[in-house]
């Protein structure tokens, strides 16, 4: 599954699909201009430059080997990526550097027949003294971590040196944190008594009845709803039916209104709704099937039996 | 050859060398501002994928590979896919063939919104590239990255909805899942196929189908604009039924069928279409068509209407050209059958021939202030003309039968909304809010007559506090059709009126004559102690002339009964409350004292799965 865990860091291990390709490719490299098709020029020119580092080969993992550390141990958590060629890679994309006499065990210190693999979680201790991981205790769920993440990054094993990202620059920083957002609307005054009103988003699949919202007067509903900071949406007013969704002042379809939720801890939403897709401006006088006392019977149609 | 049979890269079993540094240069590109790229349909293949329907995640694990839509190929240990948040992650002894070369590394994930690639190759040492717009041959080695980027998420306490082994993904419209099996609560099952349709695009969720108890959609086909769903329906008439829906839509378009019940008599046909036309122009068509036949043999009955709505934007106001028709039989008359009544099969499929229309246009201006210096009070006018047709007769006034009427009209309203009535000095938004609107319209008619009608409503609203609210509402709706000197002759006084259903007398239509009065009077409260639950209690008194009737009428193209006018006494409960993250129910029941000696409770207490 590891290369890392082969006994050879030279060796590498494929699988399934992969093996295939691997294998093909292999053939390609070896059999040069033969009789399959040459790789490209830019490929075949390339020149594998000289590593940074020296040549690593991964450590055997032991339950039973004790670390030594160089300096003081600092322990932190968090979940695997891989483990490959001597690191140790976490979710953030940092690789880290494995002592070659690394133990590796369970949570409380004992054996465990867990193999670092992705999805794993691990608490790493680290050897403040080289910065490499001496022990990795494994678990199917998260572990408490002991150290910050900014405690232990500095150990990352990074060939080029970082360089800030012009993507991450500037805006709100949002973290996802729970933030309740309240929506308010106003209707037209013609929307029929008795009606409900809902908010469909795209997040709930544009279902034209996703959230009620409650009548707080006579012209105005409102919804509270709690949202991850940096979550964006798209949402419409409806009364239930998208015949009836909100309409323009101009009468148009209005394209879906969006909303990006902040870092604060409530966000107010006021908007107000002009007219309804169903919105008829004068009820035509003719019986149009729905009977009224200014036309009980529509056309003199018999009941049905 | 062999590569280009197996249409498989070649890897190489040692990495190839990086492509050379190239110089930093910031993309235009920012994460606040995306763009809206173009994305291309990626494949992916593993020996177990698995979609959580509650998060919107798939997952794939073991021999994972990815195709993507930019030739692109990874392979790896793991996937993972936040389907709304439209990026994906694939870790652990990952694979890069690109740009004709291969790389190994930990992970990668691709962000479409944003066009970004991250990859943690590593060559001897680990290393952190991005690419921007698939450009794999040139990364910006070393740029920081944003901190979730290879994020895995926990789905560990979600339930599978669909697995299978081989999914093609549209980022932010579609999967479609090969063979999968389907995760029904009680059974997983194998299924042909799975087309799942998230678009952004409401088009999508235009509905042509007409009510029903419970809705089971099961999208069969589709693409980028087109979807074909068959669903498994329950309603009270015709108990389990199947129906079908098909769709085909734009940003600016949509076009929307569907039949249902498919596979019970009485079908109904609906056709909505839509169409942008022009930035301030678009037009709108519907067309049910309401039928009683077995399988796709001739109806016995077959009724119609079709609507077609024409917008004009202008500055400040706009015109609108409404249409209906109506055919209230689609069938050739048939020969008279029992006491000499027109039906076909039985006297319960009756035959109408009425073919009645009507086009309205209207002009609606922009809400206006009355007072520039009084925020609060705005006015709307509207005004139109109209015309109303049926080559059989709309009715007859005094022997003289009439097959067209001309009208036009003109409304005007005003409103005031939320005015502080009594402000709360403590600063906590506990004040009396007063809302007022009033609706006048006139409509003259041809024949000759006017109809006025009039709506007025007003409430009081006030906090009580962060979680507990109050609102007493009134509202009085007047129609009146003055016939001058025909009005008894239009509106005979007739000895008494009986419900159908019921069979119980109402005198006082004896004294109706063109003049309707509706009166309603609600109070509510509303407590919403967080956001996870919401309760209402909300009493409504109806006060109205001609009185209403349970069970007044037949709705034409249906079984169904309908009341005239509201229940005199009426109390609605709501409880709503969030059953998980993405899930929230919602019960509501209303009781009607007994009206009419008829309706005690609502049909059915209503439980609604929301998101």
């Amino acid at each position: 599954m590891d290369a890392g865990l082969s006994s050879s860091g030279a060796q590498v291990k494929l699988s399934g699909f992969r093996a295939a390709f691997a294998a093909v490719g292999v053939l390609a490299l070896a059999l040069g201009s033969g009789g399959f098709p040459r790789l490209s020029s830019a490929t075949q020119a390339a020149t594998p430059p000289p590593l940074s580092g020296p040549i690593v080969t991964p450590p055997p993992l032991s339950a039973t080997a004790t670390p030594s550390p160089s300096g003081r141990l600092i322990r932190y958590s968090g979940q695997l990526l891989d483990y490959r060629k001597g690191f140790v890679f976490f979710t953030t994309g940092d690789g880290f550097r494995v002592a070659s006499d690394i133990k590796v065990d369970d949570q409380n210190g004992k054996p465990t027949a867990l193999r670092p693999a992705t999805r794993l979680y691990a608490r790493a201790a680290f050897d403040t003294g080289n910065g490499s991981v001496v022990e990795l205790a494994l678990s199917k769920t998260p572990l408490p971590s002991e150290a910050t993440y900014e405690a232990v990054r500095g150990f990352a094993v990074a060939l080029s040196t970082p360089f800030p990202n012009p993507d991450l620059k500037g805006g709100e920083r949002l973290t996802g944190k729970p933030v309740l957002v309240v929506f308010t609307v106003q209707v037209p005054p013609k929307t029929p008594f008795g009606d409900t009103i809902y908010l469909a988003t795209d997040v709930s699949g544009w279902s034209a009845t996703a959230i009620r919202m409650d009548r707080i007067d006579a012209l105005h509903y409102r919804v509270a709803k709690d949202f991850g900071s940096g979550t964006h949406f798209d949402y419409r007013y409806t009364r239930g039916s998208w015949r009836s969704a909100e309409r323009g002042q101009d009468g148009l379809e209005v394209p879906p209104r969006h909303f990006t939720v902040g870092n604060a801890d409530v966000q107010a939403v006021d908007n107000v709704v002009y007219h309804w897709g169903d919105e008829d401006q004068t009820a035509p006088n003719l019986g149009n099937g729905i009977p009224s006392p200014f036309n009980p019977l529509p056309f003199n149609t018999p009941p049905h039996k | 050859m062999l590569l280009a049979i197996c249409g498989l890269p070649a890897f190489a079993a040692e990495p190839t060398a990086p492509p050379p540094q190239v110089p930093v240069s910031a993309p235009s590109l920012a994460p606040s501002a995306p763009a809206a790229p173009s994305f291309g349909a990626f494949s992916l293949i593993a020996n177990e994928i698995d979609f959580y329907s509650a998060r919107y995640i798939l997952t794939a694990n073991g021999n994972v590979v990815v195709r993507l839509g930019d030739g692109a190929i990874l392979a790896g240990d793991t996937f993972a896919m936040d389907v709304r948040l439209n990026r994906f992650v694939i870790a652990g002894n990952v694979g890069l063939w690109a740009a004709g070369r291969y790389y190994e590394g930990a992970a990668f994930a691709d962000f479409f919104d944003f066009d970004r690639q991250y990859f943690v190759p590593v060559v001897g040492e680990p290393d952190r590239w991005t690419y921007a717009h698939g450009d794999y041959a040139h990364p910006y080695r070393g740029r920081e990255m944003p901190g979730d980027t290879f994020f895995l998420p926990d789905v560990s306490h979600d339930r599978v909805f669909i697995s299978s082994k081989k999914v093609v993904v549209q980022p932010r419209e579609s999967i479609k899942f090969v063979t999968p099996t389907i995760n029904f609560g009680l059974a997983k099952l194998p299924w042909p196929s799975y087309f799942l349709n998230f678009t952004a695009n409401p088009n999508f969720a235009q509905n042509s189908l007409p009510g029903a108890f419970i809705d089971g959609p099961y999208d069969a086909f589709g693409g980028g604009h087109s979807l074909l769903t068959a669903h498994l329906r329950y309603d009270n008439l015709n108990k389990l039924f199947f129906a079908l829906e098909g769709h085909q839509v734009s940003d600016k378009h949509y076009l929307v069928g569907s039949i249902s019940p498919l596979t019970r008599p009485f079908k109904q046909y609906n056709f909505d279409a839509f169409d942008r036309l022009s930035p301030k122009t678009e037009v709108q068509a519907s067309y049910q068509e309401s039928a009683f036949q077995s399988a796709f043999t001739r109806p016995l009955s077959a009724t119609a209407y079709s609507n077609v709505r024409f917008t004009l934007g202008l500055p400040r106001s706009y015109l609108q050209l409404n249409s209906d028709q109506y055919w209230m039989s689609l069938l050739a008359q048939p020969a008279p059958g029992i006491n000499g009544l027109l039906y076909y099969g039985d006297p319960t499929h009756n035959w109408v021939p009425n073919h009645p229309n009507d086009v309205m246009l209207s002009w609606t201006g922009f809400q206006n202030r009355v007072f520039t210096k009084l925020p609060y009070l705005l006015f709307q006018t509207r005004a139109g003309l109209s015309t109303y047709h049926d080559g059989y007769g709309l009715f007859t006034l005094n022997g003289t039968p009439t097959t067209t009427e001309w009208g036009h009209f003109v409304g005007l309203n005003l409103t005031a909304p939320s005015i502080y009535l009594i402000r709360d000095p403590s600063g906590l938004h506990r004040d009396v809010l007063l809302n007022l609107s009033t609706d006048k319209q006139r409509q003259w008619f041809s024949l000759p007559h006017h109809v006025d009608t009039t709506t007025s409503q007003a409430s009081l609203s006030r906090s009580l506090d962060r979680h507990l609210s109050l609102l007493a509402s009134y509202a009085i709706t007047n129609i009146a059709d003055f016939w001058g000197n025909n009005q008894s002759v239009v509106y005979p006084s007739i000895s008494s009126f009986a419900s159908p259903v019921t069979g119980q007398i109402y005198p006082s239509w004896s004294a109706f004559d063109g003049f309707q009065t509706t009166r309603s009077f609600v109070t509510q409260l509303l407590y919403t102690p967080s956001a996870a639950f919401t309760t209402s209690l909300q009493y409504r008194y109806n006060h109205d002339f001609p009185e209403p009737i349970p069970g007044f009428a037949p709705v034409l193209g249906s079984l169904a009964w309908q009341n005239y006018g509201f229940a005199p006494h009426q109390l609605t409960t709501d409880i709503r409350f969030r059953v998980t993250p993405t899930l929230t129910l919602d019960f509501t029941d209303a009781y009607f004292f007994n009206f009419g000696g008829y309706q005690k409770w609502t049909p059915g207490y209503q439980v609604q799965v929301l998101k």
